[in-house]
């Protein structure tokens, strides 16, 4: 009985750090707006039927993107808002 | 010893003669073999062959210890071999016992990792997207919901990284 309790000890300790790791998944998607999760969702239907050389090299992009230095990405992006809400007043 | 063939009588009369040598005939038809034994010498002769032979034909045996404590051995092994054809089930989980329960408590902290995952935010949530329901890849892989983020941009980089580079030209001009 001792050792039943020592394996499910054991096993919940291994797993514990999985839950953690479930559990903040499931939060990155609950932290979204509904917005944001409307443009996740209009993006990935988007990208479901895009060509491969396009999807290609979107994940080239991406990868670039990640090899930015953090100064570099915040005026990226923040010129990125910019032109959208152009757009958008437009 | 000669065997000696066993005296000639009356052959309808034999299996009777068996019995009442034994004592398992009915009364009357003892009365009756004793009577014709008196007038038959073939089959007088016949029981006290009969009575010769018999006793040292069933002489019992003294068996050796040995033979018991075989005799004891196999009975058992019969008995287990007999248990364990009746109960064959249980032998299928001897081998699982020893992961099962260990698995079995691994079961139920995944499941209640993803109870977690479910109920923690509302469940509504998930349900009530308005056109379908979210690609699980997006929700479980934070770099995936990241990428799916910012695809608008990444479409869009190559562009600004040219205005950035153009602004920068402009400046130290």
């Amino acid at each position: 009985m001792k050792r039943v309790l020592v394996s499910i000890f054991f096993s919940a300790l291994l797993l514990s750090p999985l839950a953690g790791w479930a559990a903040n998944s499931g939060d990155n998607w609950r932290n979204l707006s509904p917005k944001e999760k409307d443009k996740v969702l209009r993006n990935y239907q988007r990208w479901q039927n895009l060509p491969p050389q396009d999807k290609e090299h979107l994940r080239e992009e991406w990868d670039r993107w990640q090899r930015l230095p953090q100064d570099r990405r915040d005026r990226l992006k923040q010129r990125y808002e910019e032109q959208r809400q152009r757009r958008d007043n437009r | 010893m000669a065997a000696k063939k066993l005296e000639t009588m009356c052959k309808e009369l034999e299996e009777d003669l068996v019995l009442y040598y034994y004592g398992e005939i009915a009364d009357e038809e003892k009365r009756w073999l004793e009577q014709h034994l008196g007038d038959c010498g073939g089959c007088g002769r016949f029981i006290e062959d009969l009575h010769r032979l018999l006793p040292q034909m069933a002489l019992p045996e003294e068996l050796p210890q040995s033979f018991w404590d075989n005799y004891y051995r196999e009975t058992v092994a019969k008995l287990r071999h007999q248990r364990e054809q009746k109960f064959y089930w249980r032998n299928l989980f001897v081998p699982m016992r020893t992961w099962m329960i260990p698995a079995f408590g691994t079961a139920v902290i995944a499941a209640l990792a993803f109870g977690v995952v479910l109920s923690k935010g509302s469940l509504s949530s998930l349900y009530n997207q308005p056109q379908e329901r979210i690609p699980k890849e997006i929700v479980t892989d934070t770099e995936q919901l990241e990428f799916f983020r910012s695809l608008d941009m990444l479409e869009a980089l190559s562009g600004l990284e040219g205005l950035e580079t153009s602004k920068a030209d402009a400046h130290a001009a």
